[in-house]
C-alpha cells in the first residue's frame, strides 16, 4: 500500500504538534516577563515616596499607592478603552506599564480666613460661658465657632463647583478621561454619551488636522464623590502604572 | 323646500370653494423652507458622520492586550524586586489619613483595627495684613513616621494663633503655652504636625484645623496605645 505521506515529508508532520506546545509556553513567558515589568515599575514608583496609581483592568479598579501600600481604591463603575477610528484599528493593545502625568495640576482655589477682632472673640466666649453655666453644662462644650469652622462651611459649598470630569494626559500615549457620573443606564445617560462622543469626535478630528498621534484613551466612570477626591490626590507628574496579575 | 338631481334623488350638494391660489411670496418663502431644512439636515448629517470618523471605538478594559514587555524589565530579578517591595511595607500598625474625607484609619497588613472620624487641615490661607506674612492650613500629604509621642502634651501657640484671632503677640515665650488645647496624648509627625485630641469634638468629621490632625477621645486613646515612635503614617 502507498504511504499517505511521503517518508521524506513525514519530519514535518511534528511541526503543527511542535507549535501548538510551544505557543501556550511562550505566551506564559511572555506573562512572567510583563509582571516582571510591572513589578519593576512598581519598586521604582514606591522608592520615590510619592503616591502613584495603579490600574487593575480586570478588577475594574484605581489604586492610590505610595511606597507599595493601598491607601485608597477607587472602584469603577466602568471603564473602556479606546482606541482612534482613523488610526487604521489593528490590535487594541495597551502601549506600555509605566505612564508620567504630563497635565498640569491646578492650584486648589483656597479659601481666606477672616482675622477675628479680639473683642468680638471675647464677647462670643463670655456668652458662650454664661449659657453653659445657665444650662449647668461644662464650658468647653459651649465654646464659639472658631474661624476654622467658619471656613469649612465654605469649602463645603464650594465643594459642588469641584469639576465631576476631567481629562488627564499620560506619556508614553495615554489619556484618561474621567466622569463622575453613573455610567450610562436610562435614556437621558445615553443622550450624554452620545454627546460625550460627538465633542470627542470632532476634538479627534482637530487633532487630526493638528497633526497630533492618535492617542490610546481610557474612559472611566466612578462615583462624583470619588472623581473629586481622585482630582484631589493628584499631583504632577503623578505615576500610572498597569496591573499585571502573577502568573497561574 | 331641497333641490334633488335628477339622477340619483339626493339633494345636491354645494359646489366646492375655490382655493385661492398661492400668492408668489408664498410660494418663494415654501422654497426657502425647504432648502433650509434640507440645509439643516444635511449639515447635521455631516457633523455626525465628522464625528464617527474623527471618533473613538471603545472596548471594555479588560478585553485589551497587554503592553509589550519592556525587555530591560527582566534585567533585575524578579526576586530583588519583590524582596525590595517586602521591604517597603510596614512591619507592624500603620496610620491612613483621608484628609478629603476626615478620616483616619488604623491598619495592620491589610485589616482595618480602627476607622475613626477626623478633623484635617482647612486649606485656607491666612494673611497677616501687618507683616504681610502668609500661612496656608493643609495637611501635608505624603509618608510621615510617629517621631516622638506625649501625655497630657502642652501646645505652644504660633504666631499665626495670635494673628487668626486677632490678638497681640505676647512678649514672653511661658505666656503661649496652652495645655488644654491638644487632649489628653499626641503623636508629633514634624514640622509642627500632629495627631492630637481637641476640645471641639462637635467639628470631627470637618476639615477645620490648622494642618493637624484630631479625633476623638477615645479614638485618640486606640491609636496611641497601637501606634509605637516609628509607626509610619500615610496622609492624602
Amino acid at each position: 500500500m502507498k504511504p499517505f505521506v511521503s517518508r521524506a515529508l513525514r519530519p514535518l508532520l511534528v511541526l503543527p504538534w511542535l507549535m501548538l506546545v510551544s505557543a501556550p509556553a511562550l505566551s506564559a513567558s511572555e506573562a512572567a516577563l510583563q509582571r516582571q515589568a510591572y513589578l519593576a515599575a512598581e519598586l521604582a514608583a514606591a522608592k520615590s515616596k510619592a503616591f502613584y496609581l495603579v490600574f487593575d483592568p480586570g478588577a475594574s479598579a484605581l489604586d492610590l499607592k505610595i511606597e507599595g501600600v493601598r491607601v485608597h481604591r477607587f472602584a469603577l463603575e466602568r471603564a473602556d478603552f479606546g482606541q482612534a477610528r482613523f488610526s487604521g484599528g489593528g490590535e487594541r493593545r495597551w502601549p506600555a506599564v509605566s505612564y508620567t502625568l504630563t497635565t498640569d495640576i491646578p492650584e486648589p482655589e483656597r479659601p481666606r480666613i477672616e482675622v477675628q477682632k479680639q473683642e468680638d472673640v471675647d464677647k462670643a466666649l463670655d456668652e458662650a460661658i454664661k449659657k453653659a453655666i445657665a444650662r449647668g453644662k461644662k464650658p468647653a462644650g459651649e465654646l464659639p465657632e472658631t474661624a476654622g469652622e467658619k471656613v469649612a462651611k465654605q469649602s463645603a459649598l464650594a465643594d459642588p463647583d469641584a469639576p465631576l470630569e476631567f481629562m488627564l494626559e499620560f506619556d508614553p500615549g495615554l489619556v484618561l478621561v474621567v466622569r463622575g457620573e453613573p455610567a450610562a443606564a436610562g435614556f437621558g445617560d445615553y443622550m450624554r454619551r452620545l454627546g460625550h462622543a460627538l465633542v470627542e469626535g470632532w476634538e479627534g478630528l482637530l487633532l487630526r488636522f493638528g497633526d497630533h498621534p492618535p492617542t490610546a484613551r481610557i474612559v472611566a466612570w466612578l462615583p462624583p464623590q470619588d472623581a473629586r477626591r481622585l482630582q484631589k490626590a493628584l499631583a504632577p507628574e503623578l505615576k500610572l502604572l498597569l496591573y499585571s496579575p502573577p502568573a497561574p | 323646500m331641497n333641490e334633488t338631481t335628477p339622477d340619483s334623488g339626493l339633494p345636491e350638494s354645494p359646489p366646492p370653494a375655490p382655493t385661492p391660489a398661492p400668492t408668489p411670496a408664498l410660494l418663494r418663502l415654501k422654497r426657502v423652507l425647504k432648502r433650509v431644512l434640507i440645509t439643516v439636515a444635511a449639515v447635521m448629517l455631516g457633523a455626525l458622520a465628522l464625528a464617527w470618523y474623527g471618533g473613538y471605538s471603545y472596548v471594555p478594559v479588560a478585553e485589551v492586550a497587554t503592553a509589550i514587555p519592556d525587555p530591560a524589565a527582566g534585567k533585575t530579578s524578579l526576586k530583588q524586586i519583590e524582596k525590595g517591595l517586602a521591604a517597603l511595607q510596614p512591619k507592624g500598625a500603620y496610620v491612613v489619613v483621608d484628609s478629603a474625607e476626615n478620616r483616619l484609619r488604623l491598619m495592620r497588613k491589610d485589616e482595618v483595627v480602627l476607622e475613626a472620624i477626623a478633623s484635617a487641615g482647612t486649606g485656607a490661607v491666612l494673611v497677616d495684613e501687618a507683616t504681610g506674612k502668609t500661612w496656608v492650613f493643609e495637611t501635608p500629604r505624603g509618608v510621615r513616621t510617629v517621631l516622638g509621642k506625649k501625655k497630657n502634651p502642652c501646645w505652644r501657640r504660633p504666631d499665626w494663633d495670635y494673628v487668626e484671632n486677632g490678638e497681640p503677640l505676647p512678649k514672653n515665650n511661658s505666656d503661649r503655652i496652652d495645655c488644654s488645647a491638644l487632649g489628653k496624648y499626641a503623636l508629633f509627625l514634624g514640622d509642627g504636625y500632629m495627631i492630637h485630641g481637641t476640645l471641639y469634638e462637635r467639628s470631627l468629621g470637618m476639615s477645620v484645623t490648622h494642618g493637624c490632625v484630631r479625633l476623638g477621645a477615645k479614638d485618640l486613646e486606640t491609636v496611641w496605645n497601637a501606634a509605637p515612635v516609628g509607626t509610619k503614617v500615610y496622609l492624602y
